[in-house]
C-alpha cells in the first residue's frame, strides 16, 4: 500500500506517453488484477461565441496536497486497493490535451470501478484549484464545477 | 498579523492576491474590513478557509498569525 504524500502537480498538459510510462511501471506488481483510469481533457466549450482555446489552472497548494492526501488515505480505506496515482495540471492546458489522471490499480474490476468514481467526484468537489478558461480572442472567464455548495457562507 | 490570501477570481477582483490585518477579531469582523477595503469582493461567492481547513462559523476568533483564504468555486479537473 502506498499511502506517503506524493508529487501531484504537473507543469502544463499531462503527456500521454507520461501516462502510457506510468502504465508500464505497474507490470511488476503482479497482484493487480484490474485498472482503471479517468483522463480529464480541457473542453473547447463555447462561451458567448468564443471558443475556449487553453484553461490556465491555479491552486492553492498547501492546502490542495492536504485535500489529495485527504482523498488518498480515505479511499484506501473505503476500497480494497494495491495502488492509486493523482495527477493534475497547473499552468496552461490547451484544449485537447489532458489535465487531470487519476489511476487505480487492484486485484479485481469491482474495486477499481467504483474507487475511480468516488476519487473524481471527490476531487472535483474539495480541492482548491481554480480554471481560468480563455478564449481564442484572449477574453477570459473562470470555470465554476456544478456541484459548490454555497450555503456554507454568504 | 493575519495573511489573507485571495485565489482565482477574487484576486482578479481585488488586483491583489494577499492582504495583511493586524490584531485578533472574529470572522465577521474581519470580513467588514476587507469588504470595506476592497468593495469588489462584497457581492462574490465564496468559502472560507482558516490555517488550510474550511470553516463556516462566522463568530470564530481569529488570532494573530493565522492564515486565512478565501476560496472562490473551485474548477479543478
Amino acid at each position: 500500500m502506498e499511502k506517503k504524500i506524493k508529487k501531484v502537480f504537473i507543469e502544463g498538459p499531462i503527456a500521454p506517453e507520461f501516462i502510457a510510462d506510468s502504465i508500464a511501471k505497474h507490470s511488476v506488481k503482479k497482484d493487480i488484477g484490474a485498472h482503471s483510469i479517468f483522463l480529464g481533457q480541457v473542453r473547447n466549450d463555447d462561451k458567448e461565441g468564443q471558443k475556449v482555446a487553453a484553461i490556465e489552472y491555479t491552486c492553492y497548494e498547501e492546502m490542495a496536497i492536504a485535500e489529495f492526501t485527504k482523498i488518498r488515505e480515505e479511499a484506501f480505506a473505503k476500497f480494497s486497493l494495491t495502488c492509486m496515482h493523482i495527477y493534475h495540471s497547473l499552468g496552461l492546458v490547451k484544449a485537447g490535451e489532458i489535465c487531470l489522471f487519476v489511476f487505480v490499480s487492484a486485484p479485481h474490476r469491482k474495486e477499481v470501478f467504483d474507487a475511480l468514481e468516488w476519487m473524481v467526484e471527490q476531487i472535483k468537489k474539495d480541492v482548491p484549484v481554480w480554471g481560468k478558461e480563455i478564449s481564442e480572442q484572449g477574453t477570459s472567464t473562470w470555470k465554476e464545477n456544478k456541484f459548490y455548495d454555497d450555503s456554507s457562507n454568504k | 498579523m493575519i495573511r489573507i490570501l485571495l485565489f482565482g477570481v477574487l484576486a482578479e477582483k481585488a488586483g491583489i492576491k494577499e492582504i495583511s490585518m493586524t490584531g485578533s477579531k472574529t470572522l465577521d469582523v474581519l470580513l467588514k474590513e476587507i469588504y470595506s477595503s476592497y468593495p469588489s469582493l462584497s457581492k462574490a461567492k465564496f468559502k472560507i478557509s482558516v490555517n488550510k481547513t474550511l470553516i463556516s462559523d462566522l463568530t470564530v476568533f481569529i488570532e494573530e498569525g493565522s492564515e486565512l483564504a478565501l476560496l472562490p468555486p473551485f474548477s479543478g479537473g
